[in-house]
């Protein structure tokens, strides 16, 4: 998505410079959301302000959008039907592999020192023993970051 | 009733949903399955299978198809409205008056801090997939080669996902 959004705007119609994109990008990836979605959003009120920036995340969103309705219509038709089941189950087994590998190379980058990793770990059991929402342990660690990294 | 605790329960995961879209299973989760049980546990597994399917961002397909299941196409569209408004407003903020909102000490404090929680998240979600997604050896097997041809970029994902599925297929759909 990205890469494309970058061709289109920067290359072809050219309203867009690179360093402005980048920037853009970088914003996108620190804000909540799909990075698609800020990303298009960003450069839709650099180029041409609110109404620009709801057109390309209408834009952005709509293709999944569609696709996602005809694919959860037919879904939830047909799901509980054997081959569909019997597809899942070998499907999902390698959607395991797909997660453990992308959280791997992920993670990898995430942690840079011997206090993330204790802060990563002490939030991981936290969340997996007290049930906690998920949304605490973006607070908790924000909340760290701000005692400890600034 | 329903539409208010969609938009409610994806502008959550919209304004939390840090670090790209497998950070946000967690969240998602949380909100579809244990929350409102809109999802039970094995569609939830199942939608993640077939958000890898589609280019889309996970948690966009996630609010599109959950939204739907619950409230039609009215619903879809208020979940995946929902979760897209703080990406809205936030560019907005940023783009009018904080365009060096980074360069901020307590906001690059936040943002460094995430990094923990983020990789909390991550394995939390590997974790589970795991527990759930394989159920007996030949789960296990086609999980472990599907993820050697993939380290050493023997195959692509949409094909490996084929194959797992295709196998799924033969073996599960035999017996």
């Amino acid at each position: 998505m990205i890469p494309l959004i970058r061709r289109e705007l920067v290359e072809k119609q050219k309203v867009l410079s690179e360093d402005a994109f980048l920037e853009a990008l970088s914003i996108a990836q620190s804000l909540p959301g799909a990075v698609a979605v800020n990303t298009a959003s960003l450069v839709g009120l650099m180029i041409g302000g609110v109404t620009m920036q709801l057109l390309f995340i209408l834009a952005t969103a709509l293709p999944s959008f569609f696709s996602i309705v005809v694919l959860a219509f037919l879904f939830l038709r047909f799901r509980e039907l054997p081959l569909i089941q019997a597809f899942f189950r070998g499907a999902l087994a390698v959607v395991v592999s797909l997660i453990v590998l992308a959280v791997w190379q992920i993670g990898k980058k995430a942690t840079e020192d011997w206090i993330d990793l204790a802060v990563a770990f002490a939030l991981l059991v936290l969340l997996l023993r007290t049930g906690i929402h998920p949304l605490y342990v973006v607070l908790l660690g924000g909340g760290f970051g701000v005692l400890l990294r600034r | 009733m329903t539409y208010l605790s969609l938009f409610l329960a994806f502008l959550r995961v919209g304004f939390f949903s840090f670090g790209g879209g497998l950070a946000a299973l967690p969240l998602i989760e949380r909100e579809i399955v244990n929350t409102y049980r809109w999802l039970s546990k094995p569609e939830f597994l199942e939608l993640l299978a077939l958000s890898q399917l589609t280019p889309g961002p996970i948690a966009i397909n996630a609010a599109t198809f959950t939204g739907f299941k619950v409230g039609g196409m009215l619903g879809a569209f208020v979940a995946t409205g929902a979760f897209c408004l703080p990406s809205v407003l936030l560019t907005i903020l940023v783009v009018t008056f904080l365009s060096r909102f980074r360069e901020n000490p307590y906001v690059a404090g936040f943002l460094r801090g995430l990094r923990p929680a983020l990789l909390a998240l991550l394995l939390r979600v590997a974790l589970s997939v795991i527990q759930d997604g394989i159920h007996d050896w030949f789960g296990l097997l086609l999980s472990i080669t599907g993820g050697a041809l993939l380290f050493f970029g023997k195959i692509e994902e949409i094909p490996l996902l084929l194959l797992g599925g295709a196998l799924g297929l033969l073996w599960y759909g035999w017996r």
